[in-house]
């Protein structure tokens, strides 16, 4: 069942988001021509149109998903999910997925156009009979003290990989916020109590996050030679951060994902035993 | 069997259904009678297993409301529960990915009867149109219970007597349908079993042939009993 109602509900977020991406596709489709014809300004404004309208992309993705939970769990539509032959943690389990991924995919295209249209911009402002190019840019960053590019690369996959967790941390507690306003006495406050409760929890999260970082500073560390360790020994941190490595925090990471399955489990026990449907 | 007890649920202050016990045998074509506000769609949401905080006791077949009772129960709702985006088609399809007792021939097969067109947007049609599509979804499945909120609320005349005899003729012998409405003098021949709210209580649970012994009809008890209780 799990695989029919991510099929659905991937659909029903798509019809969601489906707008944002073709206005996207259409800049995309501006730039390419703007390069083809080479339109000074045109070029440059759809560089930062291109930017521009991925990030609202990002912006317009997480509101879709969210609303799309809204109206399938709580709204008219609720009628249906709910009397579906499948437990409210599956459905709460295929919703928290489909919105990750939905968010993951806006964020990946958003870094992607910014990373591509950074690198265009860079390779088209050095001059024509330049030695220099972008590759020879990048290879000479130790040289100057900033990490490398195998660095930064495995820097990025650890960090990407913390961030779909993040993301689902994120996900859970929106889906809990919006859970609880459907329940008394909450319910009274609306959409407000929904965002009360969001950001009574963030700011818990945040406050217990920094506490717990005090005490114990747990790291993963990418040194100069690209290799990975975990460490909370602050020296050690020390010396890889100035020998041209990189550091990633992930005592707050760990209290989210402790939070996570916590939020997972109450939001299942309200939907499974609290919330009416209007 | 629908076995309740003791069933109570309030909304704040508002109590709408208040300690009301009765069991619903097999087989049974129950009309769940009352005015607005008396608590019959809030006893069909607790059954579909949409409403949570309640107190006392009800069992389908033995089990609470829950994913064994929502595999062998149909629901049709009062209002429209189908996405916007949704055509005729990927109702019938989304109904046959989720209930093992849905007859997507069957499906097909009301579409025609009803005039529907399989790929026409549930968003562009008519509130009698969505009534029509929610119905042939419902009574397309091989269900153990039919729960059904009002189905003829929003159709014309003409069409009621055509959802009428879909309804009556394509449910299970053992199978028992409770269906709510305020038009009793079209559905007093089709019920068997009479179930009337007011105010959150049961005023009257018999079966139809009671009634008739005692020489009345059913629009005749409900205005005396209704009456009385409102």
């Amino acid at each position: 069942m799990l695989g029919k109602l991510l099929k659905n509900d991937i659909k029903s977020a798509s019809k969601n988001v489906v707008y944002i991406y073709t206005v996207l596709l259409i800049a995309l489709g501006a730039m390419g021509v703007s390069l083809v014809f080479d339109f000074g300004v045109g070029e440059r404004l759809a560089s930062v149109a291109l930017v521009a309208i991925a990030g609202v992309a990002v912006l317009v993705t997480i509101i879709a998903v969210f609303l799309d939970f809204r109206k399938t769990m709580f709204g008219d539509r609720g009628y249906l999910t709910n009397t579906l032959p499948v437990s409210s943690t599956s459905l709460l389990f295929s919703k928290m997925l489909t919105s990750m991924l939905w968010i993951a995919i806006s964020y990946v295209v958003f870094f992607a156009i910014f990373a591509g249209v950074m690198a265009y911009n860079t390779e088209k402002s050095l001059p024509a009979d330049s030695e220099f190019s972008l590759e020879f840019i990048l290879e000479m960053l130790p040289t100057l003290g900033i990490p490398s590019v195998d660095v930064f690369k495995v820097y990025i996959v650890a960090a990407a990989v913390r961030g779909i967790f993040q993301i689902m941390f994120f996900v859970l507690l929106v889906f809990f916020a919006l859970t609880l306003s459907m329940i008394r006495p909450v319910q009274s406050l609306g959409l407000f109590g929904a965002i009360l409760a969001f950001f009574v929890v963030v700011g818990l999260t945040s406050v217990l996050g920094g506490y717990l970082q005090d005490l114990f500073d747990l790291r993963i560390l990418v040194d100069a030679d690209a290799a990975v360790s975990f460490t909370s020994d602050i020296a050690k941190i020390d010396g890889v951060e100035a020998g041209g490595g990189l550091g990633l925090q992930m005592t707050p990471f760990i209290l989210q994902m402790f939070l996570s399955v916590v939020l997972f489990l109450v939001t299942g026990e309200l939907l499974e035993k609290k919330v009416n449907i209007k | 069997m629908i076995q309740i007890r003791n069933l109570k649920k309030a909304y704040g202050k508002n109590v709408v259904l208040n300690d009301i016990s009765f069991d619903l045998p097999k087989g049974r074509i129950v009309g769940l009678l009352g005015p607005n506000g008396s608590g019959k769609t809030t006893l069909i949401k607790v059954l579909a297993g949409i409403i949570h905080d309640y107190e006392g006791t009800v069992l389908i077949d033995n089990h609470k409301p829950g994913v064994f009772t929502k595999a062998r129960t149909a629901y049709l709702p009062e209002r429209t529960y189908l996405a916007e985006w949704f055509r005729t088609i990927d109702a019938i399809d989304y109904f046959n990915d989720f209930f093992s007792d849905f007859d997507k021939n069957k499906a097909l097969d009301f579409a025609q009867r009803f005039n529907l067109d399989l790929k026409q947007k549930v968003k562009t049609m008519s509130k009698g149109m969505q009534e029509k599509v929610q119905l042939l979804l419902v009574m397309s499945r091989a269900a153990d219970f039919y729960l059904l909120d009002e189905p003829l609320g929003g159709v014309d005349p003409a069409a009621r007597s055509v959802i009428l005899d879909i309804i009556m003729s394509n449910y299970g012998d053992n199978a028992t349908l409770l269906l709510s409405t305020h038009l009793v003098n079209d559905l007093e021949q089709s019920f068997n079993h009479v179930l009337m709210l007011g105010r959150g209580n049961i005023l009257v649970n018999t079966g139809i042939e009671t009634i008739r012994n005692q020489g009345k009809t059913l629009e005749e008890v409900f205005k005396e009993v209704i009456g009385n209780a409102w």
